[in-house]
This record gives structure tokens, sequence and C-alpha cells, in this order.
């Protein structure tokens, strides 16, 4: 059974110009312990996907759904602040550039404190027993260890801007999963972290997956990076989900031309015997929303494109992967030449 | 000293701390480089890789001018930066890391573009403009994002407006802070080709900082390894890469193909 169960979320945006839609059906199922990697260009709405389902209230946004379930709860037939109780026990959210996403203004010490579960008023005697034990303390300095956080004195007395970005990034994490969420919603957490850093913050999040059975849905599109760390993959273009499936179908079999290009990239890039040399790319741009195609949206860029194309796909369901296109591509068509 | 013919960049015994209080200073010399000496020749692209806190940042601004070191001299084209101040502005360009900021989001793309010609040159505006069209194409964008403003703009065009500021003067090095990474698979793909052809056709060298080897090894011919402010490793950047002996770069190395990395025999 599925722990998150989204169908057809559509995200619109008001603008001067009338509402855009953004987002354009996406559907995302996770099950406990799996991590969904999504991946796509800049501006496909990868973000807005993860401000969705953490239902991040923005005046000129607008979300609707179709289906919105978190553990067999239906959060669309409750009130609002009964979902955003729901929601905010459950989910984690880290969002992109961890020094920007702490209060400057703040030491890290206060700002853990902040999210910690508090003890009800009423139980006094619990409260004066931790005030003596300082257990608060205790319990931050326990969530800076399993982050990987070794000298606890000088990072929880010290402000954000005095740290370092893996730092950051780790002291964000230990405050994810402060209030032991379900889902992790990561958004960007390698990019512009060096090498051994990137390494120690997949280890870490790969910990706390297994370890305690939490979902990811992780943004990245540095596929290299995290091709073994998740186990599904998403690949979006122009606010839809082209291609989902198992890391082994997606890699070695992708249907969709876009996800073929992508992935073929990547594995020239990754070729030592390319060094210095031109690499074959992907041509033409990522359509404008207030002007998107009828049809297939990757119909512009397209090489194998027909007039079919001129119709919206449907999502077609395949063995292990799911995709969106009239003419699926061949087993094996990523490596041959043409 | 060194020959200045051949040599497009020069560093010796560079260092450098934070300009702090006489009372840390007597106490604490903590020196982020030290003693740093390499010589680049015409034509070569270096990368320079490290892990955190190596002083990748403060080397390559340093070598901008951003920043004075404390000990050392850097020689540009056998010249030090007092002594021919023009040259070095107009020879060196650098682009920053995030594109979003490092353009002024309250000028047009035309304006962006001609604020360097108006400070190191004196071209006529129809010239000026002659210059911005030639170099949005050399950038590949089309003239219409000229009248634009930085917002409008997506991601990987801000990219190739801050390469177009730093390409209008023609350098001869262009110095980048860790500014390909973050795209996606075929926009760092279109980026490095992009690089690729302005090495090969204008003879524009590269000094990037990078964490991506894949990159590193794509475009620059040489590899220079920092740990803790020290080089640790300096050479041709394919040698370094497939055999290396020191430990520290192995280490750098399994880190960066640590076991979630894509391997392309699996």
């Amino acid at each position: 059974m599925a722990l998150l169960d989204i169908r057809n979320l559509t995200v619109k945006i008001k603008t001067s110009e009338g509402i855009l839609t953004i987002v354009d059906k996406v559907s995302l199922t996770i099950n406990p312990g799996k991590i969904l990697a999504l991946a796509g260009a800049s501006g496909s709405g990868k973000s807005l996907v993860m401000q969705a389902i953490m239902m991040l209230r923005r005046d000129n946004v607008i979300y609707s759904a179709d289906r919105f379930k978190l553990d067999d709860k239906d959060l669309l037939k409750l009130s609002s602040h009964q979902r955003r109780k729901i929601i905010g026990e459950n989910i984690s959210f880290i969002m992109q550039e961890p020094k920007r996403s702490l209060d400057p203004s703040l030491k890290i010490k206060t700002q853990i404190y902040e999210v910690m579960p508090k003890i009800k008023w009423y139980r006094f005697f619990t409260r004066i027993k931790n005030l003596i034990k300082n257990t608060k303390r205790q319990t931050a300095i326990a969530l800076l260890h399993r982050s990987g956080i070794k000298d606890h004195s000088r990072i929880l007395n010290s402000y954000p801007s005095q740290l370092s970005d893996v730092e950051c990034q780790k002291v964000m994490i230990a405050m994810a999963v402060a209030s032991e969420p379900k889902i992790l919603l990561l958004d960007e957490p390698i990019v512009n972290l060096e090498i051994a850093s990137r390494f120690q913050v997949l280890k870490l999040l790969d910990k706390y997956s297994k370890n305690d059975e939490t979902s990811i849905i992780i943004i990245s599109n540095d596929i290299a990076s995290i091709y073994n760390f998740a186990d599904e993959f998403a690949f979006m273009y122009a606010g839809q989900i082209v291609e989902r499936g198992t890391r082994e179908q997606i890699f070695k079999n992708p249907r969709h031309p876009y996800t073929a290009s992508l992935i073929r990239s990547m594995m020239e890039m990754n070729n030592p015997d390319n060094a210095k040399k031109f690499i074959p790319v992907l041509t033409g741009k990522h359509p404008d929303y207030k002007h998107m195609p009828i049809g297939c949206r990757f119909g512009a860029r397209c090489r194998y494109a027909k007039r079919r194309c001129n119709n919206m796909p449907e999502i077609t369901m395949g063995k292990n992967s799911q995709y969106r296109c009239h003419f699926p591509l061949p087993d094996g068509a990523l490596y041959s030449d043409d | 000293m060194i020959s200045s013919t051949e040599t497009l960049i020069s560093v010796s015994g560079l260092c450098y701390r934070n300009p702090s209080s006489w009372f840390t200073r007597m106490f604490r010399s903590d020196f982020i480089l030290k003693n740093i000496t390499f010589s680049l020749n015409d034509g070569e692209s270096l990368a320079i890789i490290g892990e955190e806190r190596s002083g990748k940042s403060e080397l390559i601004s340093a070598i901008a001018g951003l920043i004075t070191p404390t000990k050392g001299i850097i020689l540009y084209n056998g010249q030090t930066y007092e002594s021919n101040h023009q040259m070095r502005a107009q020879n060196f360009r650098m682009i920053f890391q995030d594109q979003e900021t490092a353009l002024n989001r309250k000028l047009r793309v035309i304006d962006i573009l001609q604020i360097p010609l108006l400070i190191n040159t004196d071209m006529a505006e129809n010239e000026r403009v002659e210059r911005i069209y030639s170099t949005l194409n050399l950038v590949d964008l089309p003239d219409s994002i000229a009248t634009r403003y930085p917002s409008e703009l997506s991601y990987g065009q801000m990219k190739r407006v801050s390469f177009a500021r730093a390409l209008i003067l023609n350098p001869k090095v262009i110095l980048a802070n860790k500014s390909i990474s973050s795209f996606d698979p075929n926009l760092r793909a279109h980026i490095c080709n992009m690089i690729l052809r302005l090495q090969k056709e204008r003879k524009i060298s590269t000094i990037i900082t990078t964490s991506d080897l894949e990159i590193a090894r794509k475009i620059s011919d040489k590899i220079l390894v920092l740990c803790k402010g020290e080089v640790v490793e300096f050479g041709d950047t394919r040698k370094i890469l497939n055999s290396s002996q020191n430990e520290i770069t192995q280490r750098l190395l399994r880190n960066y193909n640590n076991e979630y990395r894509f391997k392309r025999d699996s």
C-alpha cells in the first residue's frame, strides 16, 4: 500500500497575463522506505510539485488534485487546519540552499529547540524534570550526532554564517528528522557541495531511509551522483511527468525521447574517452508556459515526432515504467548510433 | 624569474590569510593559502579541485584580483597586477557562481553587457552595439534577448549572459568559480560544448573550480589539487584522474566515485 498517493495534481499560478497552468496532472505514489528522484530541466515545475505536497500557501498559487492520500487518510476531505497538522507531523521539507533557509539572526541552538516536539502544558512535572536535567540540549545533541556532526558544542553556539555549507545541510537534516517524519522532501540537497560532503549527505539520507523506513523524494539534476541512491526515477518536462520507472528500466531502456537524451548526455559526460571532445546535445528550447503546444510538449524538439504527436499523449503503463509518448523507443535504442 | 613569453599566468609563493586584527594575527596565524606555486602556459586550461575549505575560491579570487594576497607574486603575461592594471582587467574576466545574483536585475541585457566596454574602452556607440550582438551570437543567444531583463530569462540563458559579459572584451582567460554544476545534464553538456568551442576557436583559456570531476576532465588540460591551502598535485588532467599516486588525490577520487555514483560498466 502506498504511503503517499497523489492523483492528477495541478498547480496554477495567477499572473498579470491570466492564470498559467505550470504543473499539469502529475500523479505520484511512494511506498515506505523507498527513494524517488525527480529530475528535469530547470523551470519544469519540480520545486512546485514539492511545495504542492507540503501545501505551502501563497496568495497567487492554486493547487488542485483528484486524490491526495497520506497513510490512507484522505486529506482533501479535511479542513485546512487539520490537513496542515497531519502534513506537519508526517512530512518534512528541506529547501534549496541550506544557508539561506536557516535564520541568519538566530543561533543554531535556538533554531533546533524550536522544531523539537513540545511537552504539553499540563505535564508540568515532566517539564520541571526536563529543566533540571537539561533534556532539551541533550536531545539536540543526540539529533546532531545522528546527522553526523561530532563537535556539537561549536555548532550549537554558532550562527549559520559561521558554518560551512555541509554543516548547514546536516543541521537542516537534523531539524527535519526531529519530528520523525514519514516522508522527507529534499530540493537539490547536494548541489554546490564539495565532493566528500556530497557522499556524506547521501550516506546520511540513505541511513535514515533504511533504518527508519523514511520515504524520500529528492530533486536532483545530477543524475549521475544519485544513480545508485534512488530506487525510482521520474523525469519532468514542461510541467508533466514524461517518464517514471525503476532505475534498471529507465537507464537500460528509456521509452521517452527526452529521458533518453538526458541519459545519453549524462553518459557522454562520464565517458573518460570523451575528454576535450564535443558531445551531441538536444537542440531547441523548453516551451514557454504562456504558449504551450497543444499536442506533445516535447514535440518541437523531438526527432521522432510525427503527425500523431499533435495530440496530447496519455500515460501508458509499461512493464516497469510509465511514459507519456505515442512512439516509445524500442529496447536498446539508447546505445544505437543514429 | 620565470620567463614571460610562453607563460600565461605564473603564481609564486602565494600566501593569503583573512585580514584580521593584530591581536588575532599574533596568536593564530592560520593561512588559507600557503606557498602556492604553479605556472600555466598559453592556451592551457586549468581546473582547481579540492576538499571543503581547501582555499579554492580564495585562489581563484586572488588570480582574479578580488582579494590581495598577503605574500607572493602573481604574474599575468609576465607583468604584475600593479604594473599593468588595464591589461589584467581586459584579459582576465571572472564568472560568478550564482547566475541570478550575478546580473543586475534592474538593467536590460544590452546595458549589462555595455558596462565593461564603457569602463575599459573608448568605443563609439555603434561599435559597442555591434560588439554586443557578435558576442551574443558567440554564446548561442538570439539577438532578441538584448532588450530583455534578467528576470525574463531562463537559468541557462542567464549563465550565457554572464559568459557574454566575460567575453565582451575579448579576454585571454576566463575564470569561473563553481559555475557549471547545478544544471540538468543537457544544459551542462551544452555549456561544456560552448566552452570547448571558445577554447578551440578563440584560443581562450579557462580556469575553473569545480566539484564535478567529469567537467574538469572534459574542459581542462591541467589539474591543481589543493588540500588545506597547499598544492598537493599539479599536472596533466588525464594522468592525475587516471593514475594518481598521491594519497589525498586518491581519497578525493574514491569519494567521488562512491557507491551511489553511476559507473559505466554497470
